[in-house]
């Protein structure tokens, strides 16, 4: 889904039946990275959220429903449904922006409970605007909360390279551009100068926060000086 | 698991949504999926405030998953969407 470039991440999770957590072996391949939760008759998910076996409920920024079908009923061996699931899933993940204003609907109701705030604006005083604080996936309620920026030397090759490692907003809602540059007049992003290192690490902290960490080359680093700055572009 | 993988090609991935060799061509599914929506929001917001889906924690128990062993909640995927597939590992 990521590939797709949607604007809110979007995650899979499986849940098994209570009664069937003898089996979950068989689930469990190196093929299969997607988190296999194991209902309980305490927990009692099934129950709960009114389950039958091969249901499939999609979740809101809010985690309210927006979307409930069954898998035995529109099997996803046949190319119309599992176009449909996949068409569903992208289209609920495109973040409305009814303002136009750059902020997310779901991150202002989220932090102010209306559209009214504006992405230049400071509402917690801290010098980070809302729209920094949105693409940082910092608190635009609370001073303490900054956007997390760090910096790092590594040694790849033997030869010293900076890296900077920050927080971001999940997904595609916000763009990132990570470049370096020698003496601060030319940068650039190639990747012959500084690259991604793994995957953007999603935090799963309820703020749709990730981790994410770029590292200058050998060939970059083992200039006499380097810097590296973020730039947040609109998606 | 006994019931089948949900998402063809990967298991029950999703990420085969965005490598095989699908093409958007059924505008009547595209429509069911649509009705669907439409009546689940219509029906929730007649019923007053959508409200939020019963909350839970449950442990991973895939040992291949970034989150093996750790207590997953929805809570943890608030600001993202998130799909629940609902299976039978017997």
């Amino acid at each position: 889904m990521n590939a797709a470039n949607t604007g809110l991440r979007v995650e899979i999770l499986g849940i098994n039946m209570a009664s069937q957590a003898e089996y979950n072996q068989l689930v469990v391949d190196s093929h299969n990275v997607l988190p296999w939760l194991q209902d309980t008759s305490e927990q009692d998910v099934w129950g709960k959220w009114r389950i039958i076996q091969r249901d499939v409920v999609v979740l809101d920024s809010f985690n309210r429903p927006v979307l409930k079908d069954n898998l035995t009923q529109h099997d996803l061996g046949q190319v119309q449904n599992y176009n449909a699931l996949k068409n569903a899933l992208l289209q609920l993940a495109v973040p409305a922006d009814t303002d136009k204003d750059g902020l997310p609907d779901d991150w202002e109701y989220g932090w102010f409970g209306n559209l009214a705030v504006t992405p230049t604006g400071d509402e917690d005083g801290d010098g980070a605007d809302n729209l920094t604080e949105f693409t940082f996936s910092s608190s635009p309620k609370s001073p303490a909360s900054l956007p997390f920026i760090d910096g790092y030397l590594a040694r790849p090759a033997g030869k010293p390279a900076l890296g900077v490692i920050f927080r971001r907003f999940a997904g595609n809602a916000a763009q990132f551009v990570v470049e370096t540059s020698p003496d601060l007049i030319n940068w650039t992003n190639r990747t012959s100068e500084i690259f991604r290192v793994g995957t953007v690490r999603n935090l799963y902290d309820g703020t749709g926060a990730a981790e994410v960490r770029y590292q200058q080359t050998s060939t970059a680093g083992a200039k006499p000086a380097g810097f590296i700055r973020v730039r947040v572009v609109s998606p | 698991m006994g019931a089948g993988p949900p998402f063809p090609g990967s298991k029950w991935g999703i990420e085969a949504f965005d490598s095989g060799p699908w093409a958007w061509h059924d505008g009547a599914v595209l429509a069911r999926w649509f009705i669907l929506v439409s009546w689940m929001a219509a029906a929730l917001s007649a019923a007053g405030q959508v409200q939020p889906m019963p909350d839970f924690k449950l442990t991973d128990a895939n040992s291949n998953s970034p989150r093996y062993q750790q207590t997953v909640s929805p809570r943890d995927y608030r600001l993202q969407i998130s799909a629940y597939y609902f299976g039978d590992a017997g």
